[in-house]
């Protein structure tokens, strides 16, 4: 067995056995009624520490005889030739290459004496840290997130395995291959950039999308049982089943009419926008996938300038589906908020439930308890949404410079020849 | 070679298609081919050959058969290597370099 894997085993037993313990541990507190919280809470706790155990450490990949940027251009551009996103840490050696939807790895490069040490960290996506954090938030479901950090860890050594390490020598000079400033290098870097960012700008207008719907059939539920409630409980007819009946029809007649219009409504706003994005998406793909595979050129196809030249017109608007996807572009802090929302209304119904009892102090300790997780989190949302603002506004006032400084080099390149 | 007059400001999509498609070949080209790659009519395409011509980013030969090739010259590529990093480096969110 060799030392990285005698090392990845380790961790795996310690992730077991610590939460195996925090399981056992739990169980002292089953019996006790009042302590019995504690025995929920033992899940979350040994789920979070399987989670810690497995993904904070970093596992080695290879030792490589080359300087450590070289070996992260070599790494990313390979990586990008497998048709996999790749994002740059623009102030750490570190890349972060997306392996699905719910799964990433992040590749370290250090420099060592011998040229450099590629080690790698599981790093689960917004999306699956946040499946993640739903399973923990709430304790009845937190053994469920097990078989999902399992699996994530898991995929994450596949492809390490599969795809990395095979690209990497042990202590030998990493093959030859073209200079970062070659054609071929930059074009495929470019196209998967930009498919990149189209792709993302896809799936966050198809995610606010999906929030309208959902909103839109909440809305109508509301309506439907305001609706039906009302006409139940004002209604002058003395026959029940008839008052029954007309406000079911009624009811249902109105939250239908407006569940339907608001989808039909958010289906003609955002599909126009979902189809470009999309299109953009595809161009880019197709083009990148042609560029990967040079044989695939067989006849005229589109230039890969042009696409770039003309996806740079598009990158405003795709920093805009950012600046506007809010909670949708970091489901993991979303999805955190929502848990502290689902608490802080647990808390304002026990503290109207002590009311009912009569027990004051306990009352006004969990109505205080509430209303400050409520202002809390008043104000950390409205600070969230300005500092996205802020974020999306220099994106897109650097994105404007870039792209008037490049124009003008460009054409006076040109005259200049 | 073609005579036509150049273009006064020349188009950039033009010029980088006219450089990629003689980039992908990797080799000398026949006129005809690079004209369909560009995309533009023979009056436009004349224009623009000469243009290249004349500022040595390609060349041009005649072959046995009497058919007109047209090359990449090194100038040309790294005309079209600069071309590619400027906009590649728009795309990757960094300051262009000079």
């Amino acid at each position: 067995m060799r030392a990285d894997e005698r090392f990845t085993a380790g961790i795996v037993i310690a992730a077991i056995v610590t939460a195996v313990s925090i399981l056992l541990s739990g169980l002292l507190f089953v019996d006790n009624l009042l302590a019995s919280v504690f025995f929920l809470l033992s899940w979350v706790v040994a789920a979070t520490a399987f989670l810690a155990i497995l993904f904070l450490p970093w596992y080695s990949v290879a030792e490589v005889r080359a300087p450590p940027d070289r070996v992260l251009a070599y790494l990313a551009f390979r990586l990008r030739l497998a048709q996999h996103h790749v994002a740059q840490d623009p102030k750490r050696p570190v890349l972060t290459v997306t392996i699905g939807s719910t799964s990433a790895v992040k590749l370290r490069v250090w420099p060592t004496s011998e040229g450099s040490r590629v080690s790698f960290q599981p790093f689960p996506t917004p999306t699956g840290l946040g499946i993640l954090l739903v399973l923990l938030i709430l304790p009845e479901i937190a053994l469920f997130s097990f078989p999902v950090t399992a699996y994530l860890f898991f995929r994450t050594h596949r492809f390490v395995s599969r795809t990395v390490r095979p690209l990497l020598p042990p202590g030998e000079p990493l093959p030859a291959e073209p200079v970062p400033d070659d054609i071929g290098v930059l074009l495929v870097t470019g196209l998967a950039e930009g498919h990149r960012l189209a792709s993302e700008a896809y799936v966050l207008e198809r995610s606010a999308y999906h929030d309208n719907l959902l909103l839109a059939a909440f809305a109508a539920f509301i309506v439907w049982a305001l609706v039906f409630i009302g006409i139940l409980v004002t209604s002058p007819d003395p026959d029940f089943g008839h008052r029954v009946m007309t406000a079911t029809v009624l009811s249902l007649g109105g939250a239908i009419t407006l569940g339907v219009g608001s989808g039909i409504i958010a289906h003609v706003r955002f599909r126009p926008r979902l189809a470009r994005y999309r299109a953009w998406a595809d161009r880019l793909w197709e083009a990148w996938m042609r560029e990967a595979s040079p044989a695939r050129w067989t006849g005229p196809g589109p230039s890969a300038f042009e696409l770039l030249a003309e996806s740079s017109r598009e990158l405003p608007t795709w920093l805009e589906v950012r600046r506007r996807s809010g909670l949708s572009r970091d489901p993991a802090l979303g999805f955190l908020i929502i848990g502290m929302m689902f608490w802080a209304f647990g808390l304002l119904g026990g503290g109207i439930t002590f009311v009912l009892a009569g027990n004051w102090l306990a009352a006004i300790a969990f109505f205080l308890a509430g209303v400050g997780l409520t202002v809390g989190l008043y104000l950390l949302y409205g600070w969230l949404k300005r500092r996205w603002d802020e974020e999306a506004g220099r994106d897109l006032a650097d994105w404007i410079r870039r792209l008037d400084m490049v124009r003008s080099q460009m054409d006076r390149f040109l005259q200049d020849l | 070679m073609a005579t036509a007059p150049p273009p006064d400001r020349p188009d950039l999509y033009v010029v980088a298609r006219l450089l990629e498609r003689l980039w992908r070949e990797n080799g000398p080209m026949l006129k005809t081919r690079v004209q369909v790659a560009a995309n533009v009519n023979y009056d436009v395409f004349t224009r623009y050959l000469a243009w290249m011509h004349g500022r040595g980013l390609v060349s041009m030969e005649t072959s046995a058969d009497g058919h007109e090739r047209v090359a990449l010259t090194p100038k040309g590529y790294d005309a079209y290597r600069k071309l590619v990093q400027w906009i590649n480096e728009v795309v990757r969110g960094r300051a262009p370099g000079p």
